[in-house]
C-alpha cells in the first residue's frame, strides 16, 4: 500500500551527454523579436538530472524544444549556437537522422500528456508504435514490449490497461504512458520532462517523481527536468541552472545552489517559496517586486535590474560575465549575494 | 459535534450537499457528488483555509458556500439567519457582504470592459453613491491593490497575470465584504508574483478585517495564510484542525499522504525516507464505498470498507474522519 | 513593501501597453490577406456607388428612350448600353447596387435581431426553453432554404419588402445557433460567474455581458449572410416573386431580359456579373473574417 523511497543513488558518469554553447533563439513576431534563450551554455552528464528553473517566459520550455528541434520555425530562429549530443551537433543534423534520435536517444514528455497521445488509437499500440518504427519488431512482439513497459511504469493490470484508449485513463496515468513511451528504446541518452507534474494532483505528482527516479538509475538515462516548483528541484535534481528571461543567471549542484544562492533572483526565488524556512511564522512572505519585464521591449543590460535590491549603475549597460565560483557552481551578476550562510 | 463559540459565526455551513448531473453522448446521466454533507463554522474575520486535490469538492464549497450554485440540501446560516430561504432583492442585500476572487486572471475579468467598469459595477448594482461617489471609491481601492486609476481606462489583457489578480480583488473588495472566498486565487501565477499577491491579501485582511475562505491545492500556501485548516477528498471534510497543529501532527492517513506529498524546497532532507501513497484520485463521479480512502489508505480495514466514519472531535478544535484514527 | 512603490513599478510596467487592442490587432491581420482585403475594396465601391447612386448614375434608371433601345456597350455615350426598353444599363446597375445594400441591411438585420434574441434565450436559460427553441430552428433548417423563402414570400405577397422579410426569416435559424454556440461557451467562464454573484440581472448579464463576447463569429455569419441575402433576392426576383419592375434589380433585370442572351448579352450578362462580383466581395471578406477570428479565439 505505502512504497517507500530514498534518494537516487545511482552514480553520475562524468562524460558530457548533451552539451549546448553560445544558443540563440529567437522569435519574429510582427510586433519585433522576441529574445527567447539568449547565449546559453549548459551541459548534461551521462545519468545526471538537471533542473531547469525559472517563471514565465525565462526560455527553459524554448530551450527544451531547441534540442528536440521542435522549436517552430517560423517564427522562431536559431541564431547561433551549438547542441552536442554525444559528440553530434544536433543543429546541423539532417530532419531524417534528427526524427530518428528523437523518440529513441532523446525523449520528450510534456505537461499535458493529452495533447502528444493521439486519442483515436489505444496506448498499447501507439507504444508498440514506437519499437515497429525503431525496432523493426512485429505487431505481436511490439504489443507485448509496451505491455512490459507499462509493467515498468507501475500502471496496474498493464495487460488490460493497454487495450485503453488515453481519454480513459487518468492525468497520471497519461504521464505514466508518455514515461513508458519515451523508455521504449534500448539505450535511452536523454529524457526531457518539460513540466511533468504541473497538471498532476500533489500525491500523483510524488508518485511520478519517484517514478522517474527509479528508472533513471534502471535505465542510466538522463533526465532534463524543466520546472518552476524548487520543491520538486529539492527532491529531484543532482544539478540546477536558474533561467530569466532567456538568460542563464546562476547554475550549481542542488545542495550549493539551496544553501548558497548568490544571484539575487535565485535568492528572492528561494525565499518567496510559502514553505522556505525563512517564511515560517512570519506574517508575510519575502517577494520580489515587480515582475517579468516584456521580452518585446527588453533593453541592454541585465533584465533583472528593474526588480534587483542590489542593482547598481552597471547592470543597466551590460549583462554580466560568467562568474565561476567553484566547479559546480557559476553565476553570472555584477553584484551577487554575498554568501553570507544559508538563507534557510 | 459541538462548537463552543463565543460570538455567533459569520457564515456557519450546515450539512451542505452539491450535486451536479453529468450528461455525455455516451451514456446515461450519472451524479456527481460534488460537496457531500460539509459543515464549517467561519468567525468574523478569521481566516479558514480549505486544501484537497482535484474532485475533491472545495472549489464547489466555496460557491456553493456564498450561494453561486445552489445547495441541494442543507443550510446556510449567514449572520445567524438562514440565507437558504432568501431570495430577491434580500438576497442581493446580503450578497453585498460576500465576494468571491478567481482562479484565472485571464477568464474571470470580462474582456470586453474596461477596468475601471469591471470594478465599479458592484457599486453600480448595489447603488452605492451617485456617479461621483462611485469614480471615488473606485479609485480609492484601484490604488490599495496596486494599481494606478490612471490606467482605468485599458482593458485586461492589457495587464499581467498578476496586475489582473490585483484588478479581481479590487472587484471583490469594492464593496468592503464582510466574507471574501479566494478560490485558488494565486494558482495561477508566477511564484514570485505569488508571493506579491498573498501579501497583498494579508494586507488587505489586516486592514479591512474581513474573514476569508481560502481554497487551494498549493499546501505550502494555504498553511501560510490560514488560521484553521480544512482538509478535503471526495466531497467531504476528513480533517479539521487549527493550522499549526495539523502541519505538526496530521491525523487522517490522507493529510499524512498530502503532506508527505509535498515537495519541499530544501535539498538536504532528501535522503530521509518518504512514504508515498500509491494508487489514483478516484472519480467522485464513481467514489469508493465506505471511507473513500479506504483504496489507498495504508490502515484500512473492513470497517473502513463498509461504513464512511463520522467526523470526530480528538481535541478541542480538531476533528478527524477516520475509523483507526478515532478508535486509537 | 509598500503601496507606493508598488504603484511605480506597475505604472513603468503598463507604458507602453504590451499588446494592442483586439479591433486593432484583427485589423491589422485582415489586411494582411489578400483575398480579404480584394473583398472589402469590392465592398467598399460597391457601398459608395450604392449611397451616392443619384451622383454616380449618368441617367435615370427608369427613364426609357426607345430610339436608343439595345445599344450595345461603349456606343452612343452608353458606357453599358441599353436594355430593351431604352434603359441606361450603368444607371440600372449602379441604383440596383443600392437595392442590394438595402436588401442586405435588412435581411441580415432581421435575422440578426431576431436570431440573437432566440439564440441568446436558448444557450442562456438552457432546459425546455433551449429545447423548444432549438426544435422550432431545426424545423425551420429541414426546409430547403429556396423552398422556405418562396413559401413566406407565397403567404405575403410578391414584393421587394416581403422577399427581406422572406430572406430575413429563413436565414434567422443560422445566427441563431451561432449565438446559442458562443453563449454556452461563455456562460461558464469566470467573469460571467463574477458578474452573476454581485448581483447583476439576467437581462443585463445577457446582453452587456455575454453578448459582446459573442461578436467574432456572428460578424463572419452576418459578412456572409450579406452575400447570400443579394443572391438569395436575385433568385426570388427571377422567379417572379421578389422585386416587381420596373425595380433595378439585379435579379430581375436578367429575369426580364433572358430572352436576348444571344441578340444582346450585355443586358443579361451585366447585371450578372454584378451579383457575381459582389457576393463574392462579402464572401472573401467573410472568410477572411473567418481565418482571423476563429484561431484567435482558440488563444
Amino acid at each position: 500500500m505505502i512504497e517507500t523511497t530514498t534518494k537516487n543513488e545511482a552514480a553520475v558518469r562524468q562524460e558530457e551527454l548533451l552539451g549546448i554553447d553560445n544558443l540563440n533563439v529567437s522569435f519574429h513576431t510582427r510586433r519585433g523579436v522576441v529574445k527567447a534563450v539568449r547565449n546559453l551554455r549548459l551541459n548534461i552528464k551521462e545519468g545526471e538530472t538537471l533542473a531547469l528553473v525559472g517563471e514565465s517566459g525565462c526560455g527553459k520550455s524554448v530551450t527544451a524544444h531547441a534540442i528536440t528541434r521542435l522549436v517552430p520555425m517560423p517564427p522562431g530562429v536559431i541564431e547561433s549556437g551549438i547542441i552536442r549530443f554525444r559528440g553530434t551537433d544536433l543543429l546541423k543534423l539532417p530532419d531524417k537522422e534528427m526524427r530518428a534520435l528523437r523518440g529513441s536517444k532523446i525523449s520528450m514528455i510534456f505537461q499535458e500528456p493529452m495533447t502528444s497521445l493521439n486519442p483515436v488509437f489505444t496506448v498499447g499500440s501507439q507504444i508498440a508504435e514506437v519499437f515497429i518504427t525503431h525496432e523493426k519488431l512485429g505487431k505481436k512482439e511490439a504489443f507485448a514490449k509496451a505491455v512490459e513497459l507499462l509493467d515498468l511504469v507501475k500502471i496496474p493490470d498493464p495487460g488490460k490497461r493497454a487495450l485503453s484508449y488515453p481519454h480513459q485513463l487518468s492525468g497520471g496515468m497519461r504521464q505514466r504512458v508518455m514515461i513508458a513511451m519515451s523508455l521504449a528504446s534500448p539505450e535511452p541518452g536523454l529524457m526531457i520532462a518539460d513540466e511533468p507534474t504541473t497538471a498532476l494532483d500533489v500525491t500523483i505528482q510524488a508518485q511520478i517523481l519517484q517514478l522517474l527516479t527509479e528508472l533513471k538509475a534502471r535505465v542510466g538515462m538522463a533526465l532534463l527536468l524543466i520546472t518552476h516548483d524548487m520543491g520538486v528541484v529539492a527532491e529531484t535534481a543532482d544539478r540546477v541552472a536558474v533561467m530569466y528571461a532567456g538568460h542563464k543567471v546562476e547554475e550549481a549542484a542542488v545542495e550549493e545552489l539551496f544553501a548558497n544562492p548568490r544571484h539575487p533572483y535565485t535568492l528572492g526565488l528561494l525565499k518567496c517559496q510559502p514553505s522556505a524556512p525563512s517564511n515560517r511564522g512570519a506574517n508575510r512572505l519575502s517577494s520580489i517586486e515587480g515582475s517579468v519585464p516584456d521580452l518585446l521591449t527588453l533593453k541592454e543590460g541585465c533584465p533583472f535590474a528593474n526588480r534587483c535590491e542590489n542593482v547598481k549603475k552597471e547592470c543597466l549597460s551590460s549583462f554580466p560575465e560568467i562568474t565561476r565560483i567553484s566547479e559546480n557552481h557559476e553565476f553570472s551578476c555584477h553584484n551577487p549575494v554575498t554568501g553570507s550562510g544559508d538563507p534557510r | 459535534m459541538s462548537k463552543v463559540r463565543s460570538t455567533t459565526p459569520l457564515l456557519a455551513a450546515q450539512d451542505v450537499h452539491k450535486s451536479f448531473t453529468i450528461k455525455d453522448d455516451r451514456g446515461p446521466a450519472r451524479n456527481l457528488k460534488a460537496v457531500d454533507g460539509v459543515s464549517v463554522d467561519i468567525a468574523p474575520g478569521e481566516v479558514v483555509g480549505v486544501v484537497g486535490e482535484s474532485g475533491c469538492g472545495k472549489s464547489t464549497l466555496g460557491k456553493t458556500i456564498i450561494r453561486m450554485y445552489e445547495p441541494d440540501a442543507g443550510k446556510l446560516l449567514w449572520k445567524g439567519n438562514d440565507m437558504t430561504l432568501v431570495s430577491g432583492t434580500d438576497l442581493k442585500t446580503i450578497r453585498k457582504d460576500m465576494q468571491m476572487i478567481f482562479q484565472d486572471p485571464y477568464s474571470s475579468l470580462n474582456p470586453r470592459k474596461k477596468v475601471r467598469d469591471i470594478i465599479s459595477q458592484p457599486l453600480r448594482i448595489h447603488a452605492q453613491g451617485d456617479k461621483e461617489e462611485i469614480a471615488r471609491r473606485t479609485e480609492e481601492v484601484m490604488n490599495e491593490v496596486g494599481i494606478n486609476p490612471v490606467y482605468g481606462r485599458r482593458y485586461p489583457h492589457q495587464f499581467s497575470g498578476g496586475q489582473r489578480q490585483r484588478i479581481g480583488i479590487a472587484r471583490a473588495l469594492a464593496l468592503k465584504p464582510d466574507f471574501v472566498v479566494c478560490d485558488e486565487a494565486v494558482s495561477a501565477l508566477d511564484v514570485s508574483i505569488q508571493a506579491q499577491i498573498l501579501n497583498l491579501l494579508l494586507d488587505l485582511r489586516d486592514k479591512h478585517g474581513f474573514a476569508n475562505l481560502f481554497i487551494s491545492h498549493d499546501l505550502s500556501v494555504v498553511e501560510f495564510i490560514s488560521q484553521r485548516i480544512l482538509v478535503m477528498y471526495l466531497g467531504r471534510i476528513v480533517e479539521r484542525a487549527p493550522k499549526v497543529e495539523l502541519m505538526k501532527e496530521p491525523l487522517h492517513p490522507y493529510t499524512r499522504a498530502l503532506l508527505a506529498a509535498f515537495p519541499i524546497a530544501d535539498p538536504s532532507v532528501r535522503k530521509q525516507k518518504k512514504q508515498i501513497v500509491v494508487g489514483d484520485v478516484p472519480s467522485p463521479l464513481d467514489p469508493p464505498s465506505g471511507c473513500h480512502f479506504h483504496p489507498r489508505c495504508p490502515l484500512a480495514t473492513d470497517r473502513c470498507r463498509e461504513a464512511y466514519p463520522p467526523l470526530v472531535d480528538v481535541s478541542p478544535g480538531r476533528q478527524v474522519a477516520c475509523w483507526e484514527v478515532s478508535a486509537g | 513593501m509598500s503601496n507606493n512603490q508598488t504603484n511605480n513599478i506597475i505604472e513603468e510596467e503598463l507604458i507602453p501597453p504590451a499588446e494592442p487592442g483586439f479591433w486593432k490587432e484583427s485589423w491589422y491581420q485582415l489586411t494582411r490577406n489578400r483575398a480579404a482585403m480584394a473583398g472589402l475594396i469590392v465592398i467598399a465601391i460597391f457601398a459608395l456607388l450604392a449611397v451616392f447612386a443619384p451622383l454616380a448614375a449618368p441617367k435615370d434608371p427608369l427613364e426609357q428612350t426607345i430610339s436608343a433601345r439595345m445599344t450595345a456597350p461603349f456606343t452612343d455615350g452608353y458606357i453599358l448600353g441599353t436594355d430593351d426598353l431604352g434603359r441606361d444599363l450603368l444607371s440600372r446597375i449602379i441604383y440596383g447596387g443600392r437595392i442590394s445594400l438595402i436588401i442586405g441591411i435588412v435581411s441580415v438585420g432581421i435575422s440578426l435581431v431576431t436570431g440573437t434574441i432566440l439564440g441568446m434565450a436558448a444557450g442562456y436559460f438552457g432546459g425546455w426553453v433551449d429545447r423548444i427553441i432549438m426544435r422550432i430552428i431545426d424545423i425551420m433548417l429541414a426546409f430547403p432554404y429556396i423552398l422556405l423563402t418562396i413559401v413566406i414570400v407565397a403567404i405575403l405577397g410578391p414584393s421587394l419588402m416581403n422577399a427581406m422579410i422572406a430572406i430575413g426569416i429563413s436565414q434567422m435559424p443560422r445566427y441563431a445557433r451561432v449565438i446559442r454556440a458562443s453563449v454556452i461557451a461563455e456562460r461558464e467562464q469566470d467573469y460571467v460567474l463574477a458578474e452573476r454573484s454581485l448581483g447583476t440581472n439576467n437581462v443585463e448579464l445577457m446582453f452587456r455581458t455575454i453578448l459582446p463576447n459573442t461578436l467574432a463569429p456572428t460578424m463572419v455569419q452576418a459578412t456572409l449572410g450579406v452575400g447570400e441575402a443579394i443572391l438569395s433576392s436575385a433568385g426570388l426576383s427571377f422567379l417572379g416573386l421578389g422585386a416587381q419592375p420596373p425595380t433595378p434589380e439585379w435579379g430581375l433585370m436578367i429575369a426580364s431580359s433572358k430572352q436576348f442572351i444571344t441578340s444582346a448579352w450585355w443586358i443579361v450578362t451585366l447585371p450578372g456579373l454584378a451579383i457575381l462580383v459582389t457576393v463574392l466581395g462579402f464572401n472573401l471578406l467573410g472568410d477572411g473574417l473567418r481565418d482571423i477570428l476563429d484561431p484567435r479565439l482558440r488563444d
